[in-house]
């Protein structure tokens, strides 16, 4: 099963918290900056829940990314050690200590720009293995009411809180969530605070020290591969076969830096075959969720269409030539009729 | 002791131990309506404990003691069906220590004048103490019976005139047939091809007593699923019932996580969170996402699916 259905048994079990401050002009990154927890923090039973919901719905959503810890050499981050040390003996592990490891480190690669926060940490669990959870949050103002009286007439007081996490609406936080597979740290990071479902570098790279399992080119091309062995194996009809393959050749052409296959399948797929489409996807190594699209790579590969007849006819362009002047009708069965509609050029041998 | 005597010492002790009988009586509905809810028996429970004057006429009319009374706390079983009897009964006998098993209906001759049910004593634990309490069972047939007879203020039919009595024996003939022909309809209404709903609706049910300890409203069950007959046919075709039982056998533990979880009971206010009709949408979403989207039901809010696809961590719900 994939991580993300395995968050259906996730458990929180501890949290320890601390804040860790902007970074201040010419200040040298003193840590002792940081206010650092000393011990756990207690969570009731709603507080757990609600934790523990928050942490679900963000993970499993289709903005977060599968990642894996970079290796030593390439990264200067404690995290990946502090990681691998929880998930091979929770109960031998200082939580607290390596919590304030990650607060200090998480100061010191922040820069002005990094807003204060609080860090997170927090040891959960599936199905009783353990899992890391590594949260930043960032406060949020919101006003609080409460009943009161006033020349003996009710009312209400409004009171403004700033310092409320993890708010209904609020999308102020980056998590990481990390647990064992085959004896290799996988993960599980998502970015509320980037509009586009991309990572923050800083949060990804620097701090945790990881990188998406799959680079946005292999997503890219694995993508673009799946789908045109998708169109040509499954999708019988001819009209449909054309109109999901110029949907393909756009959406891989188009500007956005990246692809959500599931939308790709609602607005391109025929809705019999959309399910089976994702299936297809995930066989073939395509990330579960939105994934980072390689522009250049994305454009290489999209920019010549070919259609191939059986009877050995091919007609091949660029994307805007057959938008421009190209189109498929249905005839009886699997026939089709492709229409060109152009001054012909010239002929003679290819 | 004198009759006076013994009865103002009964008075004083049940003054002193209604509070205890009311605890009892609530105890073993609660327990009845468990125990209904597992094995998805449809019945009707409530429970009473003696006014004091109803309980020293008893006393008088009996001429028993305090201690001999076994129904100062009392609960009341009405079954909807019939053919559910032997079920309730071995319930009954399962659940609680029976000290006394009084079948009416045996006892009937064929021409004696009745309809009626089956009475239990039982002893429940009290604190300290164990305590009597009496479970009557009954159909719906032999409830309306019981409790038209008792406003009639028939007691016996040996002074009733022969015409009287023989309205009084079409009545309870009447109340068995119909008794009979609710189970018989029950039985043809689910051979119905129009019934797949109804008996989808049972199998859920089976799994959300096991998997949730919630109420839940059975008629919007039902308008969700007849709405959502097509998808599950054509998803699941014939096998419906067996794919929604390996379902839940493959999923047991994360779906006791999700209806027992505080997050979930928070949107309890979400009409579709806590029906047993979501299991069949977490089945779906895992099987076919992308088709139980686009083929939602259209009198059903698509943020009802945005919900249960959050709760079921289904890598479709965007953002927060």
């Amino acid at each position: 099963m994939s991580f993300r259905k395995d968050l259906r048994t996730l458990e929180v079990n501890r949290v320890v918290i601390h804040i860790v401050p902007r970074c201040e002009p010419n200040e040298s990154g003193d840590a002792d900056r940081c206010t650092l927890s000393e011990t756990e923090t207690k969570l009731d039973p709603r507080t757990r829940e609600y934790f523990l919901s928050r942490l679900k719905t963000s993970l499993s959503s289709i903005m977060s990314r599968e990642v894996m810890f970079l290796a030593a050499e390439h990264t200067e981050s404690p995290i990946p050690e502090c990681v691998r040390s929880y998930l091979n003996d929770p109960t031998a592990c200082d939580l607290v200590a390596t919590s304030q490891s990650c607060a200090r480190y998480l100061y010191r690669c922040q820069n002005r720009v990094n807003p204060a926060g609080i860090l997170a940490i927090a040891g959960c669990s599936i199905d009783g293995l353990p899992v890391l959870a590594l949260m930043k949050l960032e406060p949020e103002a919101g006003i609080s009411y409460r009943p009161a009286e006033v020349n003996g007439q009710r009312t209400f007081e409004m009171r403004i809180e700033d310092d409320l996490l993890l708010t209904g609406k609020g999308r102020v936080f980056k998590v990481g969530l990390f647990r064992l597979h085959n004896g290799d740290p996988e993960g599980l990071v998502s970015d509320h605070q980037m509009a586009s479902g991309d990572i923050a570098r800083f949060y990804l790279q620097t701090f945790l020290g990881a990188k998406l399992v799959v680079s946005p080119d292999v997503a890219t091309k694995q993508f673009d591969e799946a789908t045109r062995t998708f169109i040509n194996k499954e999708i019988e009809d001819g009209t449909d076969r054309s109109s999901v393959y110029v949907h393909l050749v756009s959406e891989l052409s188009r500007e956005s830096t990246t692809i959500n296959p599931r939308e790709f399948a609602r607005s391109c797929i025929p809705e019999q075959l959309r399910d089976s489409y994702i299936e297809h996807l995930l066989r073939a190594g395509v990330p579960e969720g939105t994934f980072d699209k390689d522009l250049e790579t994305a454009r290489s590969r999209a920019r010549q269409l070919h259609y191939a007849f059986r009877q050995g006819i091919s007609i091949v362009g660029s994307e805007s030539a057959f938008r421009d002047t190209f189109r498929v009708q249905k005839l009886c069965g699997r026939t089709v009729r492709a229409i060109v509609e152009d001054e012909l050029k010239r002929v003679g041998r290819r | 002791m004198s009759m006076a005597a013994e009865l103002a010492a009964a008075k004083a002790r049940w003054e002193e131990e209604r509070r205890l009988y009311a605890d009892v009586a609530e105890k073993t509905e609660t327990t009845i309506r468990e125990a209904l809810r597992a094995r998805c028996i449809l019945a009707t429970v409530s429970h009473r404990v003696k006014e004091t004057a109803s309980m020293l006429r008893k006393l008088i009319r009996k001429q028993i003691t305090y201690d001999e009374l076994t129904d100062k706390a009392g609960v009341r079983l009405v079954t909807y069906f019939v053919s559910d009897t032997d079920a309730v009964r071995e319930l009954i006998r399962t659940t609680f220590e029976v000290t006394r098993e009084d079948d009416k209906r045996a006892e009937l001759s064929p021409w004696s004048l009745g309809y009626s049910g089956i009475h239990y004593d039982i002893m429940v634990s009290e604190g300290e103490r164990i305590l009597p309490c009496e479970i009557q069972l009954r159909s719906i047939g032999e409830n309306a019976w019981a409790e038209i007879s008792h406003v009639l203020a028939y007691k016996g039919s040996d002074k009733i005139p022969l015409n009287v009595r023989r309205r009084l024996n079409t009545l309870s003939a009447l109340l068995e047939v119909a008794d009979a022909q609710f189970d018989e309809v029950r039985k043809r209404v689910a051979e119905l091809p129009e019934s797949e709903p109804l008996r989808i609706l049972n199998l859920l049910e089976e799994h959300f007593v096991q998997l949730a300890a919630s109420d839940y409203d059975r008629e919007l069950s039902m308008d969700f699923l007849c709405a959502l007959m097509p998808l599950v046919l054509d998803t699941y075709g014939n096998e419906v019932e067996s794919e929604l039982n390996a379902f839940v056998d493959s999923n047991r533990e994360a779906l006791e996580r999700v209806f027992s979880s505080e997050s979930t009971l928070q949107l309890a206010w979400s009409p579709m969170i806590l029906q047993p009709e979501s299991i069949l949408v977490f089945a779906l979403l895992d099987r076919a996402p992308m088709k139980t989207e686009s083929r939602w039901p259209a009198a059903f809010p698509h943020d009802l699916l945005e919900e249960l696809k959050r709760q079921w961590c289904v890598p479709e719900a965007l953002g927060m």
